[in-house]
């Protein structure tokens, strides 16, 4: 039995460090019932919650070779959608990154999770940062992927010019539109940058409501209000790079974590880097149900 | 309506149902869409009927097999899902491909229990045409510049017709795009299936529903002539896809013929 998640990144058995990437241990696909609507998210493995949110406009999809290189190394890796992207249910109105983060409070009610370690990146990192800060007894630790630290006059520069609504041409054209903004690099392999650009059309009229939900959110006046313990991750070729150190600044005792250029890294390499890294911090915070 | 998984020993099943109460309701789509195809009918369905619609494996959110299936091997992966939802009669729709898997289950594996059967579009194919369609069908090559997206769009406006709104195309070509290594992998299925030694077999009320401008409609008036107790529907000024296009319509054809309403 092959994973649907195999778009050609993962077609047949591998091997990477400790553990041997086969059916048996691909992510499992389930939904959660919250107030406002379906949750759907994959997971993998037994042992410390760990939460990973992915960024807009892809899918849990994004996080499914972490999610079980995460899972044989002790940790219940879980990655939901966020609502509007992949196969949760679209929320009846615009969010706001509170409107996020409330959600993600119910979906850990849902499947009965009082703390987690939580990663997010980009989109999910305010998402990520304002549950941490509204809700600290539930986050044993958090993971900042590449924050959305931005003011008031570049995020109203982002809100009419980047990640618009999508428009729909009967030519098609908005189908290149797509590939395009998948093409993250010239490095990309192609069956990643389909996968993504698969995520992007099914989002489809949603897609751009994570980004908006951050246009709307002061990330920097939230930072400094959190108390549990955080890392801010970057690498060199991270389009949020250049608020990494805003970020170390910002947050009382932030650690650091700096990875290789992603583009010079396969889907595989890279998710084992941060499994790797992820599990070493949770340790240094106390996860005691890891393996050796 | 709401969407969940089954766990079975070949993988996990994705659905969608509505419905509290009544008969159990098992819908079939068309490849290479999925479940979804079923969304807008659904919740009218439901309110007389416990209804399920499933992605079949390797399309939608469901798992795929590691190879194409036979038609039994399908029908085998679909009876683990449906035996989730219990004992006690049942009633099969099926949309297309959808159809020949609907018409597997009610002869062959739940035979006991199936009460009515509705089929939109059940293929009878000869040997050439199978031989003809073999030729045609494969997966398509990615290449860098994604032209192949535009062509993927470009072949769906065509079929479905250049009226068709650009949300449902969009919607179309996404669930295809999602499977596309193998989105062709059901029609194996059906070009193994004896479907009319199938259909003479069947032995409860079927209702052969569909669009009068549907590619299928000709096969669905040959294929009721073949049925012992069998009802032609045809709808004038409907096409492909009945369930998606016309929800309501379909959904109170296939409840008027169960005899709930």
């Amino acid at each position: 039995m092959t994973s649907p998640e195999s778009f050609g990144a993962l077609t047949a058995p591998m091997t990477l460090g400790k553990e041997k990437i086969t059916a048996a241990n691909t992510p499992r696909r389930a939904y959660a019932d919250t107030p406002d609507g379906q949750v759907h998210y994959r997971v993998a493995g037994t042992g410390e919650p760990i939460v990973l949110m992915h960024w807009a406009p892809s899918s849990g999809r994004q996080h499914s070779v972490l999610l079980v290189q995460l899972a044989a190394r002790g940790f219940c890796a879980i990655a939901p959608d966020l609502m509007g992207y992949g196969d949760s249910d679209k929320p009846d109105r615009q969010w706001s990154i509170g409107d996020y983060s409330r959600n993600l409070g119910d979906l850990l009610d849902a499947l009965e999770l009082s703390a987690v370690y939580l990663y997010g990146g980009h989109t999910t990192a305010a998402v990520a940062t304002e549950f941490a800060v509204t809700s600290p007894s539930r986050v044993q630790a958090l993971a900042l992927d590449g924050s959305p630290v931005y003011d008031a006059a570049q995020r109203a520069a982002f809100a009419g010019s980047y990640a618009l609504p999508l428009q729909l041409e009967t030519d098609g054209s908005h189908m290149l539109w797509a590939w395009q903004r998948s093409l993250r690099s010239p490095t990309m392999p192609l069956e990643e940058v389909f996968a993504d650009c698969v995520d992007l059309l099914k989002a489809g009229h949603t897609y751009h409501t994570g980004y908006e939900a951050v246009w709307a959110y002061d990330m920097a006046a939230r930072l400094p209000l959190l108390t549990v313990p955080t890392v801010a991750m970057t690498t060199p070729d991270d389009p949020l790079a250049d608020a990494h150190q805003q970020v170390m600044a910002a947050v009382p005792g932030c650690q650091e974590f700096i990875g290789p250029a992603r583009a010079s890294q396969t889907v595989v390499e890279r998710a084992a880097l941060a499994a790797d890294f992820l599990e070493e911090f949770c340790r240094s915070q106390g996860a005691d149900k890891l393996t050796l | 309506m709401r969407k969940g998984y089954i766990d079975t020993e070949f993988g996990q099943v994705h659905y969608y149902a509505a419905g509290e109460s009544g008969p159990l309701l098992f819908l079939f789509h068309e490849t290479a869409l999925a479940a979804s195809e079923f969304s807008r009918t659904l919740p009218i369905l439901g309110e007389k009927c416990r209804a399920v619609a499933l992605d079949t494996p390797g399309y939608g959110m469901s798992d795929p097999p590691s190879a194409p299936l036979d038609m039994q091997a399908f029908a085998t992966r679909f009876c683990r899902a449906i035996e989730a939802f219990g004992d006690g009669p049942c009633i099969l729709a099926g949309a297309h491909t959808g159809s020949s898997f609907a018409l597997e289950l009610a002869t062959q594996q739940l035979a006991e229990r199936v009460t009515h059967v509705v089929l939109s579009g059940l293929a009878l194919l000869t040997a050439n045409e199978i031989e003809g369609f073999r030729k045609i069908i494969g997966a398509p090559e990615l290449d860098h510049e994604g032209r192949f997206l535009i062509e993927e769009w470009e072949k769906r406006r065509q079929r479905w017709g250049e009226a068709t709104p650009l949300d449902d195309i969009l919607w179309g070509t996404a669930e295809q795009l999602m499977v596309y290594q193998r989105f062709h992998w059901a029609f194996e299925a059906v070009f193994s299936h004896d479907a009319e030694l199938a259909l003479k077999k069947l032995n409860c009320p079927t209702l052969f529903l569909i669009g009068e401008d549907d590619s299928l409609v000709d096969s669905d008036r040959r294929a009721a002539t073949l049925v012992t107790d069998a009802e032609l529907k045809v709808l004038p000024g409907v096409g492909g896809r009945l369930p998606y296009f016309e929800p309501e319509r379909y959904a109170r054809e296939v409840l008027r013929f169960a005899g709930l309403g």
